[in-house]
């Protein structure tokens, strides 16, 4: 018996089109569906709740050891205040504190003490709201 | 003598630049969206600041090991129950005292539940 070689099967080239399609159609999605986020903090995990909504925010962060950080900056809470104020933006009469869902209530409370002694109007903390 | 140009066939455009853009539109929305939803909890201002706030007519405290309503201890599935029947009884400001090694979500947990209640004014008290 001869062996005869196989033509090797040529295909004709992938049609680009649909790929195309494909990245446009997760373009669209995240487009619509996606939010651009301020950068968070890696080391905190917001605490979760039913609470009315809030964009994305560019908050002060509290890490689970009491620490306090401003977009991975160390901070205190007259300094964020002090530049807060300087800024002059439009949110500064309401400040966003989001803490570590394990950080002592105790010492969020000192945390938002500070911000309203340091001349804070309003003092909100962040958390994530959870799907029902 | 007219001479009538040949029509030049046009070569269809190339795909290549628009995937291109594409694509990096694509990574740029992926990596910068956020599906996190936020929510924004207001604690209020300290009390013992010197306000002129109401006097609370009832105290719930918040310790590790649980809740206590006026000294009486109290599940946290009993929470909304016992403070509508504090809203009932006309009682409508509430001290929330935080003592231990309570933790945020706790706290934030059980603000949330009381907050649903609109006509419940709430003080959160630090009493350490």
């Amino acid at each position: 018996m001869i062996r005869m070689p196989r033509k090797a099967e040529k295909r004709p080239l992938e049609s680009t089109v649909s790929l195309i399609n494909i990245v446009f159609l997760m373009l669209i999605f995240f487009l619509v569906a996606g939010q651009l986020a301020p950068p968070q903090d890696p080391e905190v995990t917001l605490s979760e709740a039913q609470a009315p909504s809030l964009p994305p925010p560019d908050a002060l962060y509290v890490r689970s050891d009491g620490s306090l950080y401003f977009r991975e900056q160390p901070v205190t809470a007259d300094a964020y205040l002090a530049e807060r104020l300087l800024q002059n933006d439009t949110g500064a009469d309401r400040i966003e504190l989001a803490a570590d869902k394990e950080l002592e209530a105790t010492q969020l409370l000192q945390h938002v003490a500070e911000l309203y002694q340091a001349g804070a109007k309003r003092v909100v903390v962040v958390t994530r709201t959870i799907s029902e | 003598m007219r001479v009538d140009r040949p029509a030049r066939k046009q070569k269809p455009i190339s795909l290549t630049p628009l995937v291109d853009v594409i694509f990096l539109l694509l990574l740029f929305f992926m990596l910068s969206s956020t599906f996190t939803t936020f929510g924004q909890l207001d604690l209020g201002a300290p009390a013992g600041s010197g306000g002129t706030g109401t006097v609370p007519e009832a105290i719930l405290v918040l310790e590790e090991t649980g809740l206590r309503l006026n000294g009486r201890e109290i599940g946290e599935d009993l929470l909304m129950k016992e403070a509508q029947s504090l809203l009932d009884r006309d009682v409508d400001s509430i001290l929330l005292l935080v003592r231990g090694a309570t933790t945020t979500q706790q706290l934030v947990a059980i603000m949330s539940r009381l907050k649903s209640l609109p006509d419940l004014k709430i003080v959160v008290a630090n009493a350490q």
